[in-house]
């Protein structure tokens, strides 16, 4: 298998003369597998161009997966061109949310008070598909799903074919235990906080099994660490640090950290990725982040 | 919007043209009697737990702490069951069951679990005034269309999610006077809903046998449960919005979405459901926004009901 970063910021599109190595459009990650399949997932702006590219192929047969409904998941949708044209087929497969189902965001985001173009426009044929945490088989490829530490639900994604996995976290935040933080501080009792010390600790283990033994794991490392001790816990994203624990206790080949924060230029992530690099190199693990237009391709994991 | 005249002279043929009456006795109870017991029965109603309020009350605190939730939450064993209940639905496919709230914050987080909470108690409160029977499912049927219309027509003026929240509150307690007057003179309630879905005007028909309106009624229970100012007032003028002030928004919308519901369920209009072209000033929209706000309304009652595992 071989993914393809169409997306790799967090957040919000950032274009200009500081992001042009590592990228500005939002998620949207392609895994192309043996058989030919094309998996998509998130429609964040990244996916605008990915789909000039399959309009070069129609009719084309695609499935993807929404790992959750923020914006930079989902607003490249109204510009992916094979949803327009009748003939082709998108499976579209994402958590259902507490009050509306992923194919009512879908049409929200299509309102004309947001886009001129009515979702009735949409000409492929397209099913949608709401997701737990469960394995989705594609005959040669499964898709298991687990639920991340998001503000609103969100899904991870674990892709195998034969012996190779990737994984794609979304957006995820290891969980931490919210009464040691925030008005629970000294006023929530010594039980309440074992009890959700102990869930914490369970729900990372899951975490940790889930990405566990990955030949690509991506993952959300939007934040250094010093960024998000400040002020970004809860937010729902990782700290650059526990992302590369994760990756090396899970005994991932290649990490590949990704979902930038708007706010690190080319600079800043150049020489983090540097930094980070030379830390893990003794442990066998290749660490990069995503860089929006690269390939990284399991079969030749040296090549270009 | 249709034909309100040629609607009501239809019917008018099978209804009594001067009071609907309350055929209690031979000697109906004086307006005045029939109002002085609903409202001794209102301040005995309570809502099954204070929580309820609690939960409304975080609902407009954007700073709401994960602890707070916790506590309101906890103070309640009824509610912590429906949490739970909701928390391990089919809906969110947990592998595991999950028999503790700080393992469900954990797991679904502050505002999934808040949103449920909130949903329950209000259901709750709800529900738990009402009986099994038909008129109590209609009512209920009934508030949900116009909680998820009001929220829908929140969603389209791109207000806050707390916002929405409060709309949609405020669209399924609209009625919560017609449950006051259910719980104590079910029957007559039952005969007047009869004629009010022939044309006969509700208002009035309640003013004159109950002595007041569910509107009125609902006002009263509102503002003893200590509900927010403009859900009080968004209950007592779902009929005639007020058009200024700081409590109009929420008034206009609650009118507005009970207008389509009734709209929706073929409620002959009377005099008094006359249309305000005015409550869509109010909250800056056009008809046609407004149109295509409720085209998303159905399917979710449609999915709510399936969630929340109601009739």
């Amino acid at each position: 298998m071989k993914v393809r970063f169409w997306g790799v910021r967090g957040s919000i599109p950032t274009p200009g003369p500081d992001t042009v190595k590592y990228g500005g459009n939002t998620a949207c990650y392609e895994v192309i597998t043996h058989s030919g399949r094309r998996l998509i997932f998130d429609a964040g702006t990244g996916i605008r161009r990915l789909g000039n590219d399959l309009a070069r192929e129609m009719p084309v047969d695609v499935d993807i997966f929404v790992s959750h409904t923020h914006w930079d998941h989902i607003q490249g949708f109204p510009f992916f061109v094979p949803a327009f044209v009748a003939g082709n087929r998108l499976r579209m497969y994402g958590p259902a949310l507490y009050e509306h189902s992923l194919e009512g965001v879908m049409r929200i985001q299509m309102d004309y008070a947001f886009f001129p173009v009515r979702e009735a426009e949409l000409k492929a044929d397209i099913t949608y598909q709401s997701l737990t945490e469960e394995t989705i088989d594609l005959g040669d490829v499964t898709v298991v799903t687990k639920y991340t530490n998001h503000p609103v639900l969100t899904l991870a994604f674990r892709i195998t074919e034969g012996e190779q996995t990737i994984i794609y976290t979304g957006d995820s935040e290891p969980y931490y235990n919210v009464l040691r933080y925030e008005s629970g501080q000294g006023r929530a009792s010594a039980e309440d906080i074992a009890e959700m010390d102990d869930e914490v600790t369970r729900q990372n283990a899951r975490h940790l099994d889930f990405c566990s033994g990955a030949d690509i794991l991506i993952h959300d490392a939007q934040y250094s660490l010093a960024e998000y001790a400040a002020m970004r816990r809860g937010w729902g994203h990782s700290p650059m640090e526990e992302v590369i624990q994760i990756g090396l206790k899970a005994g991932v080949k290649h990490l590949v950290m990704t979902s930038h924060d708007p706010s690190s230029d080319d600079a800043t992530l150049t020489e983090l990725e540097a930094l980070f690099q030379a830390q893990v190199k003794a442990h066998g693990m290749k660490l990069s982040f995503a860089r929006e237009g690269t390939i990284v391709d399991l079969d030749h994991p040296d090549g270009p | 919007m249709w034909d309100k005249k040629s609607a009501v002279a239809a019917t008018s043929m099978h209804i009594p043209v001067e009071t609907p009456g309350l055929p209690m006795s031979d000697d109906p109870m004086p307006p005045e009697h029939v109002r002085a017991r609903i409202e001794a029965s209102i301040e005995r109603m309570s809502p099954l737990s204070p929580s309820a309020t609690k939960v409304l009350s975080l609902v407009n605190d954007i700073d709401a702490s994960p602890w707070e939730l916790l506590q309101v939450i906890k103070m309640d064993p009824v509610l912590t069951g429906r949490v739970l209940r909701l928390v391990n639905s089919a809906h969110f496919g947990l592998n595991e069951p999950i028999l503790s709230l700080n393992r469900a914050l954990v797991i679904l987080g502050l505002n999934t679990v808040k949103n449920l909470a909130l949903s329950s108690s209000m259901i709750e409160l709800l529900t738990s005034q009402t009986g099994e029977d038909n008129e109590s499912a209609r009512l209920w049927n009934h508030s949900l269309w116009v909680g998820v219309a009001a929220r829908s027509i929140a969603r389209a003026r791109q207000l806050s999610r707390e916002e929405q929240e409060l709309a949609f509150i405020g669209g399924l307690l609209h009625d919560l006077g017609e449950v006051c007057i259910l719980k104590v003179f079910p029957k007559e309630f039952q005969e007047l809903r009869v004629q009010v879905e022939h044309g006969v005007d509700q208002l009035a028909a309640e003013t004159l046998v109950f002595g007041a309106s569910h509107a009125e009624f609902g006002g009263q229970l509102a503002r003893k449960w200590r509900f927010p100012p403009e859900l009080v007032v968004s209950l007592e003028t779902h009929h005639n919005p007020i058009l200024e002030g700081a409590l109009a928004e929420l008034s206009c919308t609650t009118y507005i979405a009970n207008f389509f519901a009734r709209v929706n369920e073929g409620v002959a209009p009377t005099d008094e459901d006359v249309w305000h072209p005015a409550a869509l000033a109010v909250l800056n929209l056009d008809e046609h926004t407004v149109a295509e706000a409720m085209e998303s309304v159905e399917p979710e009652v449609e999915a709510a009901r399936v969630f929340l595992e109601t009739p």
